[in-house]
């Protein structure tokens, strides 16, 4: 005999919230690849704006990454994966991490030895429709355009991440709404060099650098305690869920339950785990267990998949 | 909001009249009024001398660039990786020699926007573009600007120079 878990349903309304956030990933990457482009054309010789770049480049990453886990996450289990796909987000967050974190670092490294080596950075003449102006202001224009995107698409993605629970579309939400920090630096720096200190670009590029390293490790270590099934936490990781008491509180007001306890992990948006619960006079029936399993589930719309086990062991260590 | 965008608005007008972008060796400030110091190597026929008074178009170019800022020149003769050298360490404030964009040389220091563009037949199709530029130390900005909107002042009189030569080449 087989048994391959039931897949996840999602009610009816989180599913077009899942919709909706799928067509903010799209719009994302649309609009990433053009400040891409636009940044590229422009960047010069101001490690600033250089920067900046590679940021955009690498905000690529986690959209990519939500649309195509959240296609592979839905799968209905198999044999093969009788536990499903759900793990395929956890993976694909990983890998935007280590992509993140490696960058990050690289660009701390690069932009602290432009200062060591004190490069001064060459800004002059552009042409911009039949004008000729000084390249700083059509790099500040070029940063202004490509940090107001981002942070309107944040703050739209944010209450979607938080109502379908998803950490990977709420790590992308809020480095969207933090694009605002690079685009002040970077214009700072700008500025700064227009002002005859030459110092400020390579500033301006090391404190980006260092907000993309930090976002890169920070993810790296979330990414790495839900794949190590970390109990449940509240979406910005700083609380625990909770919901585990929730479960002994009903499974306990069962009448047929003497004492319960739950663990619980992470599986995408789903909550699974297991529940040990010692029945008041020793034995339960299977249709017991069954009615209960149910009762869990409807506690929460996360709740999949939480197995019953009966013991006697509940309170000793052995 | 509308009151710190009609700031920046402000802000940039302000800066755009005064100083800005500014030099931050003084490069221009350094220059006007007093002495211009050029690297020159030889590059005929752009720029040649034997060691003497340069001659040629990009000599005159400097000629006028000097007259409009009330300079002196000191042409110092030297080969092109010396010049880089010197830019560098902030020592000259122009380097001629027939410098194109695309040289590893124009990387390491600044150069403005290319002043010609000359175009080189291999056979019959093939055919190289190359961009001439002057370089200029590295990061000194309003320098490379007021160079650069003097190459536009300039732009009829170097178009008049540069085709008698590309004429002179074809007759």
């Amino acid at each position: 005999m087989r048994i391959v878990r039931e897949p996840f349903d999602r009610p009816p309304e989180k599913q077009a919230d899942e919709e909706r956030a799928r067509r903010l990933e799209w719009v994302s990457i649309a609009f990433l690849l053009s400040a891409s482009v636009v940044m590229y054309l422009v960047m010069g010789g101001s490690q600033a704006m250089k920067t900046a770049w590679v940021e955009d480049v690498l905000s690529l990453i986690p959209p990519i990454a939500v649309l195509l886990a959240s296609r592979a996450a839905d799968r209905r289990p198999t044999d093969a994966f009788p536990y499903g796909y759900a793990r395929s987000m956890s993976i694909a967050f990983l890998v935007a991490a280590t992509a993140l974190a490696s960058i990050g670092l690289f660009l701390v490294y690069d932009s602290s030895m432009t200062l060591i080596h004190a490069e001064h950075p060459t800004i002059g003449q552009l042409e911009v429709l039949g004008m000729r102006v000084w390249a700083g202001w059509v790099m500040i224009a070029a940063l202004t355009y490509t940090v107001v995107g981002p942070v309107i698409l944040g703050r739209l993605k944010l209450p979607l991440a938080r109502s379908l629970h998803n950490k990977a579309l709420h790590a992308d939400a809020a480095t969207n709404k933090a694009d605002w920090m690079t685009g002040s630096a970077g214009i700072a720096g700008i500025l700064g060099v227009g002002l005859g200190w030459w110092w400020a670009d390579s500033v301006a590029a090391l404190v980006i650098s260092l907000s993309i390293a930090h976002d890169g490790v920070s993810h790296l270590r979330d990414a790495g305690a839900d794949l190590m099934d970390r109990r449940p936490t509240s979406l910005d990781r700083s609380e625990p869920l909770g919901i585990e008491t929730t479960i002994v509180e009903y499974l306990e007001g069962l009448s047929w339950v003497e004492a319960a306890g739950v663990r619980l992990r992470e599986e995408g948006e789903g909550l699974v785990g297991e529940a040990f619960v010692d029945p008041a006079d020793g034995r339960v029936s299977a249709a017991q267990a069954d009615e209960a399993t149910s009762g869990i589930h409807d506690l929460d719309w996360r709740l999949y998949d939480v197995v019953i086990s009966p013991t006697r062991r509940l309170d000793s260590d052995g | 909001m509308a009151h710190s965008r009609l700031l920046v608005l402000l802000a940039v007008a302000a800066l755009t009249g005064c100083d800005f972008p500014r030099d931050p060796e003084g490069t221009l400030d350094a220059v006007r009024g007093a002495e211009l110091v050029v690297g020159v190597s030889e590059a005929p026929p752009w720029i040649e001398g034997g060691g003497r008074e340069p001659q040629g178009i990009e000599a005159d170019i400097v000629r006028r660039v000097a007259d409009a800022l009330d300079a002196e020149i000191r042409w110092i003769w030297l080969p092109a990786e010396e010049q880089m050298t010197r830019l560098a360490r902030f020592e000259l404030h122009l380097a001629v020699g027939r410098h194109t964009r695309d040289s590893p040389l124009a990387r390491e220091v600044g150069a403005t926007r290319p002043w010609y563009v000359s175009t080189e037949r291999h056979g019959d199709t093939e055919v190289t573009r190359r961009y001439h530029v002057f370089l200029v130390p590295p990061g000194e900005n309003g320098w490379l600007m007021w160079l650069e909107q003097r190459l536009d002042a300039d732009s009829s009189f170097i178009h008049r120079r540069t085709r008698a030569a590309a004429d002179a080449d074809d007759a």
